[in-house]
């Protein structure tokens, strides 16, 4: 299997989350979450999807973490606008990952089916900048599988995205994100 | 020199009273709302009392409880938290973490941010220096709200707990929250920056149930068990830990500065800790109190305390009065001693009492006193007390031997009673009855050997002045005079200057006086009530019942701290706030019903206390540091018109109609909700200010104009400088009532009325033209059928009729006579404006027999009327049928029909003949056909049709189905 740098980067973060993993306990992991944003700005909309969403979350910590490929979203309007998104705000050869990396507030009983609202603690890194953030979202779990969803607000100005003023009508100074993903339980 | 002195003998009886607290009031709840538990209390800028309950959020105005709804009816919310923002919005924070702002305007709104809320119960809110609005969780640890984004604070972040009982802001601007583990000093300026203060910095314990900021922004800290801590944020450190093993769990805890800390507890009641003399006590006046569990506490901007316990009632006291009841006989003078006691002269004993350990009140008789009646005591500088008594003169008490001193030697000390004294930088003055003023020169001890040097004032002038009332300290160590019958005096080097008489109107006896911070000297007199004596500008003034002074029957006056007089009265106390003019009252609130004043007998203490005896009762006032609310706070809480409640915020503009109008407002006075009184007025429609106990206030069918409608509280029926409040609106005038309006009635009158005449005009003309119109049909019909042409055609005619039936006569007579009736039909016809069809179709069919005798087969008419029945005007038909016979060839080979007949409607007569125009176009005036048109104009609104091709001529006339 290839091994993608988006990969390597949520092992650091759990690493980082201070997992202590004994042989028993299990990880909910996922490779192929949906991660959509959308930038609806005066003169342009920028809006994209990326179905490589990796994501862990550690029942034993509460601790959860999310990461993407820049280079993975597809769906804009157009390769220039692509290209521009990319390289002239994100800068994703630059900074080709952004990241999220927190706790649940909420007790939440994994092993019990059900629904639950929470809220995460952590730190979003995104443009290589990081902010402590509090993101709510939404848990169910269900036979061993877990489905999470969210959606938050980046400011690109906490990200010090730095946008010319001539093309601040392009995008917009808040950015939604909407992230939805499955995780499987793995040993 | 000598002195007797007699020896006491140690026999204490000593009696226990009660101990010396508030007057503390249940308030009365509503039995609809008796079942919730009430949470807290909290009191907002505009004075309004809140309550948070198991059930939602309350406000109490001191007589009603009123609940504010939870938006989306979510009823059964617990409010756990109150706080006022800087901006005046009041933040509700519930059990399970819903968090609300309110106003008047919107109610309680739902605060929706994109972190989302907390799951857990809100224990605090606080808004820092920067504008950061701060919120403690039971579970979830702090957050911070910086204006865009809320930050958490948790263990993860260093917190020592994440269950936070209690948070508070220090001189700093640092948030302080109480935990289990101790407290956290916490910033928040971008970086999450957490301080721990732990058993380790000498906090007595480390779970902390409540803190607050004094008013230098230093800390007092409770811990769960019986400790108090004192936090210095200057030096950055606790500085003192008081305990008490008898208090137990500490719930809450509230101070008034720099006098007293008031402490909740766990199912133990109420404490009290004395920053005065640092002694705990508990709370014993209230029974149900006395075990209760405390959920919270609130010092309110009047001055009292309120208590809210799991007993589901309210209990407020107002705290600078504190009473104690002392059955020993009548009470005639006390003194407060440095040593914390207390000497109290009866008519028939000299006691000490003093507080124990616990708050309890104790007190003894002194046996063995060489008098039993005192007048008068005060302290000296060795703790020896001068008695003023009334059966045996001056006399001295020294506590640390427990003797009695008598002045035998000096008849006038021994035999004259002694009313009034006070000792001041060595001297002692007396007011005696029979010998006057005097002033005794202390050297030394008394009672150490100590010399007197004795000088009897005499008045200057010679006049004698015999009987003063009270003689109290005056600058320059000399003393003010009350005297009976000679008003105001003072001593001046051994003399007695007597001010010039005030105007001040009655004898002038003066029975008490005092002196206020501002140099003023205050005194009563039985006639004028309180009066005011400036020094400087050797002015009096008096203060009676009209400027609000409550009774005549005044027996001590005395200033406060503040400069604030007290005044002691059969109806309770008085406080007269002097640069406004202000009285408040107290009796039944702070315990005095039926007060049983005594002269004079008042003192202060080393403290500033002022201790008022009255006969069976000690009354102790401590004047609070704090700024307190004079007058109750007036508020407009709801104003409806038209039985709909508006937002007066906004509105201020209603049409006409909406002339009903209802003011609903409150004077919260929590002190003593009942006294209080309501004047309002609306300006523009009363001409004076009404009175009133109601809250509410109506005027209905209010004409059109502005209004200001002004409303003010008092608690002491006097209304001379009490806040307003006030809402100005309009009523706007009726619609038709305004200028634009008149203006466009009038230019449609005026525009109708020309109307009217132009179309009278119009009609006129049109009947003018009517009658000119017919009468020229006539005229050209007559004179057509009179055309001599016509005629001579006829003549012709009747001559070829004649020659061709010699031998029947009937023809030629039969078409004489048609001609006849022909000529007769015209006639009768030319003044009829409308025919029957019939009528016209028979004079017609005459005039066809007329010309059928000259054209015979050639001229056909058919006419084919299928009854329609209708009018049309005279002669028409036979106009018609004139002119086509005058227009077109008729001969054998070219024979002409004019056929007459309905359309299907039966809307229209139509004639209508072939056309074979003759060659030699007949000259033709056209008058014919087109007066029928003209014709046609004026009396019908259907025209008439001329259809002309090749073949055919057609002429449609409307019929008129109705003739007027």
């Amino acid at each position: 299997m290839l091994i993608r740098p988006s990969d390597i980067v949520l092992s650091v973060m759990l690493t980082g989350m201070q997992l202590t993993l004994t042989a028993q306990e299990a990880l909910f992991t996922g490779k192929t979450g949906i991660i959509h944003f959308k930038s609806d700005a005066a003169l342009e909309i920028i809006e994209a999807e990326s179905t490589q969403l990796s994501g862990a979350i550690n029942p034993a910590t509460n601790g959860i973490a999310f990461s993407v490929r820049l280079n993975s979203f597809h769906g804009f309007n157009s390769s220039v606008q692509r290209e521009h998104f990319m390289e002239n705000y994100m800068e994703a050869t630059k900074f080709p990952v952004a990241t999220f990396t927190g706790k649940i507030i909420e007790t939440v009983s994994f092993a019990v089916e059900g629904q639950y609202d929470i809220r995460v603690k952590g730190i979003l890194n995104i443009h290589g900048v990081s902010t402590e953030r509090l993101i709510q979202g939404r848990l169910v779990s269900s036979r061993g599988v877990i489905e999470v969803s969210a959606s938050f607000s980046v400011p690109i100005k906490e990200h010090d995205i730095n946008i010319p003023k001539l093309l601040s009508q392009k995008i917009a100074e808040t950015i939604y994100v909407e992230i939805e993903m499955v995780l499987q339980k793995t040993e | 020199m000598r002195y007797s002195f007699l020896l006491t003998i140690f026999f204490l009886a000593i009696s226990r009273f009660h101990a010396m607290e508030p007057h503390f009031v249940a308030r009365e709840i509503d039995e609809a709302y008796a079942h919730l538990n009430i949470n807290l209390i909290f009191q907002d800028h505009n004075c309004m009392i809140w309550l948070g309950t198991s059930e939602g959020l309350m406000q109490f105005t001191g007589s009603r409880l009123i609940n504010i709804p939870f938006p989306d009816s979510l009823s059964a919310l617990s409010v756990t938290s109150l706080y006022e923002d800087k901006k005046g919005t009041l933040w509700a924070g519930t059990k399970t973490g819903q968090i609300f702002h309110y106003d008047v305007k919107q109610g309680l709104v739902f605060w929706k941010i994109e972190e989302g809320l907390p799951k857990v119960r809100i224990t605090g809110f606080l808004e820092d220096a920067n504008g950061q609005f701060w919120i403690g969780t039971y579970g979830e640890g702090l957050y911070v709200y910086s204006g865009a984004r809320l930050y958490n604070f948790n263990r993860d972040d260093g917190l020592l707990d994440n269950d936070i009982y209690t948070i508070s802001l220090d001189g700093k601007g640092r948030i302080w929250a109480g935990t289990d583990n101790g407290v956290n000093i916490c910033s928040f300026n971008g970086k999450k920056q957490i301080r721990p203060l732990t058993v380790k910095d000498g906090l007595p314990d480390q779970i902390v149930s409540s803190i607050i900021a004094d008013l230098q922004g230093n800390m007092w800290i409770t811990s769960y068990e019986n400790d108090i801590a004192y936090y210095d944020t200057d030096k950055e450190q606790i500085t003192e830990v008081i305990s008490d093993a008898g208090i137990g769990q500490i719930t809450c805890i509230t101070y008034f500065e720099d006098l007293e800390l008031w402490i909740g507890t766990e199912g133990n009641g109420i404490w009290r800790y004395s920053t005065e003399n640092r002694k705990f006590k508990k709370v014993r006046g209230v029974e149900a109190l006395l075990n209760a569990k405390v959920n919270d506490l609130l010092k309110d901007v009047e001055g009292n305390i309120w208590v809210v316990s799991e007993t589901n009632t309210l209990h407020t006291a107002f705290r600078p009065f504190e009473t104690l009841n002392i059955p020993i006989g009548n009470i005639q003078s006390i003194c407060a001693s440095s040593q914390e006691q207390l000497w109290i002269g009866t008519d028939e004993g000299f006691y000490k009492a003093w507080e124990d350990s616990s708050g309890i009140w104790l007190h003894h008789r002194i046996p063995n006193a060489p008098f039993t009646s005192v007048a008068c005591m005060s302290e000296d500088e060795f703790g020896n007390v001068w008695i003023g008594s009334l059966d045996n003169g001056l006399c001295v008490y020294d506590p640390s031997t427990q003797r009695f001193y008598t002045f035998e030697r000096f008849e006038n000390l021994r035999m004259n009673p002694v009313i009034s004294l006070f000792i001041e930088n060595q001297t002692l003055w007396l007011a005696t009855l029979g010998r006057g003023v005097m002033k005794i020169h202390l050297t030394g001890d008394i009672t150490q050997g100590g010399d007197m040097d004795i000088t009897t004032l005499s008045a200057n002038g010679g006049g004698s002045h015999n009987f003063v009332f009270q003689v109290i300290p005056k600058e320059g160590y000399e003393a003010w005079l009350a005297t009976d019958g000679a008003g105001l005096a003072f001593t001046q080097r051994n003399h007695i200057e007597v001010l010039p008489r005030s105007t001040i109107e009655g004898p002038n006896t003066i029975y008490s006086l005092t002196h206020d911070g501002s140099g003023h000297i205050w005194f009563n007199t039985p006639d004028s009530g309180l009066v005011e004596y400036d020094v400087d500008k050797n002015s009096y003034r008096a203060l009676s019942i009209d400027e609000g002074l409550r009774s005549m029957n005044i027996s001590a006056v005395v200033s406060n701290t503040k400069g604030e007089i007290l005044i002691v009265h059969n109806k309770g106390i008085d406080i007269l706030i002097p640069e406004k003019r202000h009285f408040m009252y107290f009796d039944d609130e702070i315990g005095l019903e039926n007060p049983m004043p005594v002269l004079n007998a008042v003192c202060k203490d080393a403290s500033g206390n002022i201790w008022i005896g009255l006969r069976d009762k000690l009354v102790k006032y401590s004047a609070l540091r704090e700024d307190l609310s004079i007058h109750p706070r007036t508020r407009i809480e709801h104003v409806s018109v038209n039985q709909k409640p508006i937002d007066f915020y906004q509105n201020n503009r209603f049409p006409a109609h909406q002339n009903f109008f209802a003011f609903d407002y409150v004077g919260l006075w929590y002190t003593s909700p009942a006294s209080v009184k309501y004047q309002y007025i609306l300006e523009g429609h009363d001409l004076d200010w009404k009175e009133s106990h109601d809250h509410l206030a109506i005027y209905s069918n209010l004409k059109h104009g502005k209004y200001n409608f002004r409303v003010k509280a008092s608690e002491n029926k006097f209304f001379y400088d009490e806040p307003l409040a006030e809402y100005a609106f309009e009523i706007r005038k009726p619609f038709w009532q305004y200028r634009w309006f008149i203006a466009l009635a009038t230019l449609c009158v005026v525009f109708l009325v020309y109307q009217y005449i132009k179309n009278r005009e119009a009609r006129l003309r049109r009947i003018e033209m009517l009658n000119k119109e017919n009468i020229e049909a006539q005229f050209r019909a007559l004179k057509a059928q009179i055309n001599p042409h016509f005629l001579f055609n006829s003549f012709n005619t009747l001559i070829t009729i004649i020659d061709e039936n010699t031998d029947n006569p009937n023809v030629p007579i039969e078409y004489v006579q048609k001609l006849a009736d022909f000529y007769r039909s015209i006639l009768q016809y030319r003044e009829e404006e409308a025919i029957s069809i019939p009528e016209e179709i028979t004079l017609v069919k005459n005039y066809y027999y007329l010309l059928q005798q000259r054209y015979g087969e050639n001229l056909r008419l058919d006419v084919d009327l299928n009854g329609t029945q209708g009018f049309i005007p005279p002669l028409t038909l036979q106009m018609l049928v004139e002119n086509a016979v005058k227009h077109n060839v008729i001969s054998k080979s070219k024979p002409l029909t004019i056929k007459i007949h309905s359309n299907n409607k039966s809307e229209y007569l139509v004639v209508e003949n072939n056309k074979q125009k003759k060659l030699s176009e007949v000259p033709s005036t056209k008058f014919g056909l087109q007066s029928i048109i003209n014709r046609y104009e004026v009396i019908s609104d259907k025209k008439v049709l001329v259809e002309e091709s090749n073949e055919s001529f057609k002429v449609s006339i409307p019929i008129i189905k109705n003739i007027f």
